[in-house]
């Protein structure tokens, strides 16, 4: 008899990209609220202090980190190999994309988060296929170890169907209408707290669509969570 | 191979020849010559704190502090010694190395000798290039310009750059790049050699915790470092069985 046995991961998730109004902070969001729904609250980082937006979407559950100081980049990549099951996630501002991979690289960040049982998982976002193409080779050649998952936002680019086949790892998150997310937004609700029948949206048919939208895209957070587990799996003869 | 005496000095203060002498240290460690190093800031010693196994401070004004170097340099197993000059008594060191015959030994190739000048931020600095040429003939002579405290180095004058480094006879330049500060003063906090503090090591090898970022920024920093003694073949000057590299 094979026992296996799947050990615990504890993902490091950087929502990024070189350019604005990607996305990024969406799918930051989303992977909070993910990770909030499943087990502890994450530890999340917020790294634009201009217009810290992933914060102010989730009642302050981010810290805002400003990576041009010095204290910024301790406070970042120290919290981030804090020890503790949390998942960790960065929203990573456009302007910070380029100073951030450098000193990733200088301090050999995705070494030491491997030594210390940290899954770096880079979500990279753009607007063209091309354009992904590019940013995915340049970080794969930069931060290692490191899982790239391109990320197909559909209210940024188009659905390029098959074309987006020829990255290793993509997540697609699906359009949903604007007047829900800006209803949220006045309201003031969390994502799942939208889905809510007493306290979230008051139309059910915006919480029936938030629900599916939610749905689609947490399933593929649970594939990804469910590939790095058996990443890490050992079988153990019995 | 021969030892080497490596004279860091200045004759100005504040100009980073403690910080040249500790990274240039690590360096040796790290090219697996086994250093010895002399602080000459007696009493106090100020590089002694951050290498206190294998540094000793010494009186280079008196006759028994010259003989604790110089008398040794053929009896010790260790093949490097980094004498750190205290400010201000950098010729008058030279003079003394000259008095007591140690240049003419290094012009026969028993000893190789090399010099690493740290220059400051000022004209008075500079006019020590030609105040030390004398003493050179024989050795390794390298200008050190120390960016830690963003010098120019009057690279923004060409006329004036160009009257300074233009003419000296020097085998090199090194430059030493600037480091984060709040890295630098948690070194100094800590007390330890660079390598020590990358390795989030205390003095007693204990592990320490230090800062990951800051310990990354003096990585890099050392690196770079370490690519500039080579890239100005430091390690090859050492090693060089006869006639200088």
């Amino acid at each position: 008899m094979r026992h296996v046995l799947m050990s615990g991961w504890t993902p490091i998730f950087i929502a990024c990209g070189p350019l604005a109004h990607a996305g990024k902070t969406l799918s930051a969001r989303l992977f909070l609220e993910f990770c909030r729904a499943n087990g502890p609250p994450p530890l999340a980082f917020d790294l634009n202090p201009h217009d810290a937006e992933l914060t102010a979407t989730t009642n302050g559950a981010a810290e805002i980190v400003n990576l041009s100081t010095t204290a910024g980049q301790m406070r970042l990549f120290e919290g981030m190999l804090q020890a503790g099951p949390e998942a960790r996630i960065v929203d990573l501002w456009h302007g910070s994309y380029e100073p951030f991979l450098d000193l990733m690289e200088q301090m050999d960040f995705a070494s030491e988060a491997a030594l210390r049982d940290f899954r770096l998982v880079l979500l990279l976002h753009g607007s063209s296929l091309e354009e992904l193409d590019v940013h995915a080779a340049q970080l794969r050649a930069r931060i290692n170890p490191a899982e790239t998952i391109v990320v197909l936002n559909e209210h940024i680019c188009e659905a390029a169907g098959s074309a987006f086949a020829r990255f290793e790892h993509c997540l697609a998150i699906p359009p949903l209408a604007p007047s829900i997310l800006r209803r949220l937004e006045r309201m003031r609700l969390g994502l799942v707290e939208g889905t809510d029948a007493e306290h979230g949206l008051p139309s059910m048919v915006a919480r029936s669509c938030l629900r599916d939208w939610l749905t689609q895209v947490f399933a593929q957070f649970h594939c990804i969570e469910l590939r790095h587990r058996l990443g890490a799996t050992t079988f153990n003869p019995g | 191979m021969k030892h080497t005496v490596i004279l860091v000095g200045a004759d100005k203060g504040g100009v980073g020849k403690t910080t040249t002498c500790r990274s240039l240290l690590d360096y040796l460690n790290e090219r697996s010559v086994l250093p010895r190093a002399f602080d000459t800031e007696a009493p106090r010693g100020t590089l002694q704190r951050f290498h206190p196994d294998i540094s000793e401070i010494v009186d280079l004004t008196q006759t028994t502090g010259q003989m604790r170097i110089v008398d040794t340099l053929s009896r010790t197993d260790v093949k490097a010694s980094v004498i750190d000059v205290c400010a201000g008594q950098m010729v008058r060191t030279l003079a003394a190395l000259r008095d007591m015959g140690f240049l003419e030994a290094v012009a026969e190739k028993r000893f190789n000798f090399i010099i690493l000048h740290v220059l400051g931020p000022s004209i008075a600095s500079l006019d020590e290039i030609a105040e030390t040429a004398p003493f050179t003939d024989d050795a390794h002579y390298f200008l050190v310009k120390n960016k830690m405290n963003d010098t120019t180095f009057f690279d923004w004058s060409p006329t004036t750059s160009k009257a300074y480094f233009g003419k000296v006879k020097c085998a090199g330049e090194i430059t030493i790049p600037k480091l984060n500060e709040m890295a630098y003063e948690q070194v100094e906090l800590a007390g330890t050699s660079f390598s020590t503090f990358v390795a989030d090591r205390t003095r007693d090898g204990e592990e320490a915790g230090y800062s990951f970022v800051l310990r990354g920024y003096v990585r890099t920093w050392l690196r770079a470092v370490c690519a500039e003694f080579d890239r100005v073949h430091f390690h090859d000057i050492m090693t060089a069985r006869s006639a200088k590299a």
